[in-house]
């Protein structure tokens, strides 16, 4: 089988899974009551801001790199081509990527809710790109305006809070209901509340009572997203030129610490090793922030947890666990996979595995203060269930850790988002080990004779 | 000439990707030599490098280095090789001085012999003033003198270096070729490639010419001259005659 029919296999294998996932849902809608204009506008509101501050959580990320990208830019600049013309294409690929990557999870659904005789949902199909577009000029905007208020140093990685701070905020949102709920009240009764809160028949649901009138409402929505995004490149376009250009010509030369006359070299290699990768990952604020941003999805888990109990104590230590897992698989395939100049520590006279031990040590050490947190905040009234998800914290980080350690495969860190692209068997073994790990936990909590 | 005078020993090197590589070469290099390995692109010379240095596993043959086997203890044998490749082996985010403590810790010298060979190195390539800089804003010249430093910081008995003089300016290319020299002197056996074929003629004491992975003339320039029947040529018109007719000449 050929490497490009391989990776495909997977989203073959989702998109099949997601059409059977929504069978049982077309069924219950089809035997749900129909809901009224008003509730079915307020629906179809809430989900399209959700995908839309979701995409543009995503886009503004592409339209960040594609800022700094030099890649075929000088040539394409050099070139008898409209500079705006180029900018509109980077912005239609962005738009196109953006909506391909909701369509995906989306359409589906879409396709089996047709096919049992919903076919509003047909208009998600131009709904969708029209959110794309929409997101996309929001993107460049706020890309735009971060470069311009932060400047070229810092722009990437205030663009990566920002995006972060967008996924995370509306993954909350989606939890209202969930959270409200577990204060003692039913989700009917918290989004009801929720619903009264909103204006009456205000501007506020016009777009989607619209959409839900018919095709020519759903077609005009359509054209307004097309306008803004073709208004967004006809103004910024030169903008945007100017700022890749800035981009590209700013000094990335730093100084880390005052000159002193003397070296100080250490003499351990060990600590030598670590130290190296303890440094790299420190200064790069970028992959900070990736890793930010990916543990920040980790968020609305613990808020939904925060209220359940489970002998008393919060779920939500659970997401400890998860956490570890995944900093601990991420910063394992930092050190490891994306070795810089692996030639170089190839060409040194010091065996694979010793190098192999101490990028594990260096990838765990950062973690320790979220595997040590239960068990400190908990000292006083659960020792022993601080102490059980501590440990069990520590073992799913090892776990993962060891997974990527002894993985073959080699990246850059500018790749950390798609470490796992064309290996996701190495991501479904993480997650196994994070919930056997949490399973562990659970058992030696429901087992101990000090519960 | 006897094993202890040998510094590097190859035979029979054998090495195939998708088509053959390298073709059963033979090399035996002295202690304190300095060597020119020159050839044509993908001619297979940084095949044999790379072997040579430990990076890759030959298919056939043998190596060794000061007479330990590469293949059988790599360990032993890395300890004494420095290995230097057109691109500079740097971590963008260290500093000079950060990066040699890195190197030094990996071939896990004394940290005060290590700390006076990075002095001495370091103004020697006048990159003191930037030992506390990060590498990411050097230039290309900058990067490949940072580079050399860590080739050298560990003192080694054998540098090998893969077009050392690519992209740097006539002061840069000065320094580096005045430092290997100074280092050749010292005893350091040094191989390398190059297709600046005048740096070859004025460093190297003998010349190997590759071609299609196999080892067509080794020599002096004396004896590569007589070889192509040019007794007053340049090496350039030594190597592109030996190039041009390769089956033609006994190696």
């Amino acid at each position: 089988m050929s490497k490009a029919v391989g990776s495909k296999i997977p989203v073959l294998l989702l998109l099949i899974l997601l059409h059977l996932i929504a069978i049982p849902m077309a069924l219950a809608i089809k035997h749900t009551p129909s809901l009224s204009s008003r509730g079915a506008a307020l629906g179809l509101t809430i989900g399209g801001a959700i995908v839309l501050f979701l995409m543009v959580s995503r886009s503004l990320i592409t339209a960040v790199q594609a800022l700094y990208a030099r890649g075929d830019m000088d040539l394409l600049l050099s070139s008898p081509v409209s500079p705006r013309a180029f900018v509109a294409v980077r912005a239609s690929f962005i738009a196109a990527s953006v909506t391909m990557e909701f369509g995906v999870l989306i359409w589906p659904f879409a396709n089996v809710f047709v096919l049992f005789g919903l076919l509003g949902w047909l208009r998600t199909y131009v709904l969708l790109p029209a959110l794309g577009m929409l997101a996309t000029s929001i993107s460049l905007v706020l890309a735009l305006t971060l470069f311009h208020v932060f400047g070229a140093r810092r722009t990437r990685v205030i663009a990566q809070i920002t995006s972060a701070l967008f996924a995370a905020g509306f993954m909350i949102l989606l939890q209202l209901p969930n959270i409200l709920r577990s204060r003692g009240r039913n989700a009917a009764a918290a989004t009801g509340a929720f619903t009264a809160g909103l204006p009456g028949d205000s501007a506020f649901l016009t777009p989607a009572l619209a959409v839900l009138g018919g095709s020519v409402a759903t077609l005009a929505v359509v054209v307004a997203c097309a306008a803004i995004f073709g208004l967004t490149l006809r103004l910024l376009g030169g903008a945007f030129i100017r700022a890749s250009t800035a981009a590209a010509s700013i000094s990335v030369g730093r100084r880390t610490r005052n000159r002193s006359d003397a070296l100080r070299f250490h003499g351990n290699t060990r600590l030598i090793l670590i130290l190296k990768e303890l440094r790299l990952i420190a200064r790069d604020p970028w992959l900070l922030t990736q890793l930010l941003q990916q543990s920040i999805f980790l968020l609305p888990l613990g808020a939904v947890l925060w209220r359940q109990q489970g002998a008393g104590l919060p779920l939500a230590w659970g997401a400890v666990i998860l956490l570890a897992s995944f900093l601990a698989s991420a910063l394992a395939w930092i050190t490891v996979s994306a070795e810089d100049v692996p030639e170089l520590v190839a060409a040194a006279p010091i065996s694979a595995e010793r190098i192999r031990r101490v990028k594990l040590q260096a990838a765990l050490l950062p973690i320790l203060p979220v595997i040590l947190l239960p068990v400190l905040v908990l000292w006083r009234s659960h020792l022993w269930f601080g102490f059980a998800v501590s440990l069990c914290a520590l073992g799913s980080a090892v776990s993962c850790g060891l997974l990527n350690v002894h993985s073959d495969s080699l990246g850059k860190r500018s790749d950390f988002r798609l470490r796992n692209k064309g290996n996701a068997g190495r991501g479904f073994i993480e997650l196994l080990l994070a919930g056997g790990w949490m399973l562990v936990c659970t058992a030696m909590v429901w087992l101990s004779p000090w519960r | 000439m006897t094993s202890s005078t040998v510094a590097l020993s190859v035979r029979g090197l054998r090495k195939r990707f998708e088509r053959p590589a390298v073709e059963g070469i033979d090399l035996t290099i002295e202690v304190g030599e300095f060597y020119g390995l020159l050839g044509p692109n993908g001619a297979g010379k940084t095949t044999t490098l790379r072997m040579i240095a430990g990076l890759l596993k030959p298919d056939l043959g043998s190596i060794q280095v000061f007479g330990i086997d590469v293949l059988g203890n790599p360990t032993a044998a890395k300890e004494q090789i420095a290995w230097l490749p057109d691109e500079p082996l740097l971590y963008d985010k260290l500093t000079v001085s950060e990066y040699l403590e890195f190197i030094a810790g990996l071939w896990r010298m004394d940290p005060r012999q290590a700390e006076r060979n990075a002095r001495e190195l370091l103004e020697r390539l006048d990159l003191w003033v930037h030992r506390d800089d990060r590498c990411e804003g050097f230039s290309r010249g900058m990067k490949q003198k940072a580079a050399l430093a860590g080739a050298l910081i560990h003192d080694p008995k054998l540098l090998i270096l893969d077009e050392p003089l690519t992209g740097l300016d006539a002061a840069i290319a000065r320094q580096v070729k005045d430092l290997l020299l100074e280092r050749a002197r010292a005893g350091c056996t040094i191989i390398l490639t190059t297709h600046v074929l005048d740096v070859a003629e004025r460093l190297v004491d003998r010349i190997g010419i590759i071609q299609s992975g196999r080892l067509l003339a080794e020599g002096t320039l004396q004896q590569l001259r007589a070889k192509a029947g040019h007794s007053d040529s340049t090496l350039e018109e030594v190597f592109l005659n030996l190039v041009a007719q390769p089956r033609a000449l006994p190696t």
